[in-house]
């Protein structure tokens, strides 16, 4: 029986594969505990269980592990859906029929800073688009769109980066100037996605704690150096409790 | 911060309401700032979207960005405040060895001219170096782009996943030791969710017939929430058990008799149809004095959603234990093409809440009204083109009272006290969705 009250699908003997949905979940799990395996040997600090990792925080868990160990993770997790992509799954339908259903992810809801980690992106770039960092204040908004897999290939292509080459001239050319910290993005390989089009708009941490934020102290400067702080307060004190 | 934006701009005019000769054009300008920036914020709370507001969007986006350098000289980095003091002492030094130079009676000009040039080598210092490269700045500019291909964004925002927190993880650090937290939060969450489940399976177990224990029915039977009465009816409460009739109702108002009987006479025979209008005898007529009305308005782009506005009128009570509390509500008072921007809208203020009966037996009815004090507008009845609010006023000639039905009341208005002595008052449109689609 499921929360919500309805029927648990049953499985219709004139399905293919009605079972594709409990198999997902049973790949889903064993990718879960080869994720606690994973995290037991792969983390830089040891904890009691891979469950206390993630109940911590996803603050905890980016200072924890490194990105190597993070792709590592995700690319676990991926497994059943990437399958879902590729193969689909028979699904009941409203109507009464059945649907071969594909698992795409559509999005990834995170801040700013959860984006960077999980991009790979430096932490002034833009998850989207290329827009250099001395850009980021200017009404143009018209940057090419992020290209995940050719960041992937140019690492592939100039291995020696950290060297005194002329590669790793060309590849600190590269990461400098499209703000990425290194080609390890978590959602590159998944199938069927666009990567650019995981970032959505956030409109808690962009509107109402960034720009809101920083215009508020802009506008205290700005009063207090057109001396009208004191209307403002006696303003906002007279309004009804 | 989400409710700061609401009431801002308001707030922000009133306070830059008396410019001198050279602030007007600064004040001009981050007014004008603010305002994109609040209205760009609006738009994106926008569950449906046309061409129309995803142009909007893109204009007031547009609008901030153009207008945003007013605030440029407060976007001052560590590092360029470090920089600006050098040149500070730089030029001080410079000025002390000049004045050393100079005679005492030309020392005072001398002195005048420096501070000026000071203070513009110091902003063009600031100018040069500040800018407004960071990330959220950069970010609005994708708003735009992907509502048009992927719908409003309120669904992506990260809003209602933050909620989630309060429940999944700070209740449940709460009601936990502080030792060993983690596993008690997981565990505690994990036993309510299970539970809730199991609720909601013996529910449906239940309604599809099954045969479930006398216990288990009985105990679902307990704690089953009692049925909400429908949101779309405007409801009248904390009901005063000492009025009486109509002129106990006016001393406890202090509002003369006379007047009350003139304007309920008044709204008879306006608002009334013949054969239901008030007896000609008032002053005996049974009157409860109550101080809430609770209205449903129904919410933006929504079918079957109502936010409820809970109108006080606490005539010289405390509420809360602070100041009184007499609502401003807006009242539907006319044509939509009256009344210049606010489109047929009047703000009033609440004088009392009462409901009277047309006689003492149970079959009589019963009037639910409104004694309210209407506002008229100021200047032109238009907007004001610098923060684009409308100006409302008392005036002395302004009748004390007028009943109205509580039908009429359309739900809360907030008002931005302008000043103190001529009680004027800007009508905030941002306060909600709905207000800055339907008033004006």
């Amino acid at each position: 029986m499921c929360p919500d009250g309805t029927k648990c699908r049953q499985g219709s003997p004139d399905a293919p594969d009605a079972t594709s949905w409990g198999a997902w979940v049973q790949d889903a799990q064993d990718a879960q505990d080869a994720a606690s395996r994973l995290g037991e040997s792969g983390r830089n600090t040891p904890v009691s269980d891979a469950g206390h990792l993630f109940a911590d925080g996803p603050n905890k868990l980016q200072r924890l592990i490194n990105p190597d160990t993070l792709r590592g993770v995700f690319e676990l997790i991926y497994v059943p859906l990437n399958r879902g992509a590729q193969e689909g799954a028979p699904t009941d339908c409203a109507e009464g029929k059945i649907s071969r259903c594909f698992t795409i992810m559509a999005g990834w809801i995170a801040d700013h800073m959860e984006n960077v980690t999980l991009h790979g992106i430096q932490s002034n770039a833009c998850p989207k688009c290329e827009v250099p960092a001395e850009e980021l204040g200017s009404r143009a908004s018209h940057h090419r769109a992020r290209d995940y897999a050719r960041y992937e290939r140019y690492e592939c292509e100039n291995p020696s980066r950290d060297s005194e080459t002329h590669d790793a001239a060309h590849a600190h050319y590269t990461n400098e100037t499209h703000g990425i910290q290194r080609g390890q993005n978590v959602f590159q390989g998944l199938v069927r996605v666009s990567t650019p089009d995981l970032h959505k708009p956030d409109m808690l941490h962009t509107l109402y704690l960034g720009l809101f934020k920083h215009m508020m102290d802009w506008i205290q400067g700005f009063l207090k150096k057109t001396c009208a702080t004191a209307g403002l307060r006696q303003c906002l004190d007279s309004f009804a409790p | 911060m989400r409710n700061l934006g609401r009431c801002l701009l308001g707030v922000l005019a009133v306070a830059l309401r008396q410019p001198d000769s050279t602030q007007v054009q600064p004040f001009r300008r981050a007014l004008t700032c603010v305002r994109s920036l609040l209205d760009f914020t609006m738009m994106a709370q926008y569950q449906c979207h046309t061409p129309e507001t995803i142009s909007y969007m893109k204009e007031y986006a547009m609008q901030f960005h153009e207008t945003k350098d007013i605030f440029l000289e407060f976007r001052i980095s560590k590092r360029t405040q470090e920089k600006v003091d050098e040149l500070c002492k730089e030029l001080r030094r410079q000025r002390t060895q000049m004045r050393e130079r100079v005679p005492p009676s030309q020392r005072r000009r001398i002195c005048d001219n420096d501070h000026e040039g000071e203070n513009a080598q110091h902003l063009e210092l600031i100018h040069s170096k500040s800018n407004f490269n960071f990330v959220q700045m950069h970010l609005i500019s994708h708003f735009r782009d992907h509502t048009h291909m992927f719908g409003n964004i309120l669904m992506y925002s990260t809003v209602y996943s933050e909620f989630a927190h309060e429940e999944q993880i700070k209740d449940g650090w709460r009601i936990s030791n502080k030792i060993d937290a983690a596993r008690q939060i997981l565990s505690s969450y994990g036993r309510q969710h299970a539970i809730c489940m199991r609720f909601w399976n013996l529910e449906f177990l239940q309604r599809a017939g099954a045969d479930l224990p006398t216990k288990v029915v009985e105990h679902l039977e307990k704690t089953r929430p009692a049925p909400t009465p429908p949101a779309y009816r405007r409801i009248l409460k904390g009901r005063r058990d000492n009025i009486h009739d109509v002129v106990h109702f006016a001393r406890v108002c202090n509002i003369s008799p006379k007047m009350i009987c003139q304007e309920l006479i008044r709204y008879s025979q306006l608002s009334l149809p013949p054969e239901h209008r008030l007896p000609v005898i008032l002053r005996a007529l049974p009157v409860e004095l109550l101080t809430q009305l609770e209205i449903p308005v129904l919410a933006f782009q929504e079918s079957g959603v109502y936010d409820v506005h809970r109108a006080r009128c606490m005539r010289a009570r405390f509420f809360r234990n602070q100041t009184s509390r007499n609502d401003c509500i807006l009242i539907q008072a006319g044509e939509e093409n009256m009344y210049g921007a606010l489109r047929g809208c009047l703000p009033a203020r609440l004088i009392a809440l009462f409901k009277i009966r047309s006689g003492y037996m149970q079959q009589d009815t019963v009037y639910r009204l409104a004694g309210v004090q209407f506002m008229s507008l100021v200047d032109s009845r238009q907007p004001s083109d610098v923060h684009g609010l409308v100006t409302v006023q008392l005036r002395d000639v302004t009748r004390e009272l007028t009943i109205v039905d509580i039908g009429t009341i359309l739900g809360l208005a907030h008002l931005i006290p302008e000043t103190y002595t001529h009680c004027r008052w800007l009508v905030n449109r941002r306060i909600n969705l709905r207000t800055l689609n339907e008033i004006y």
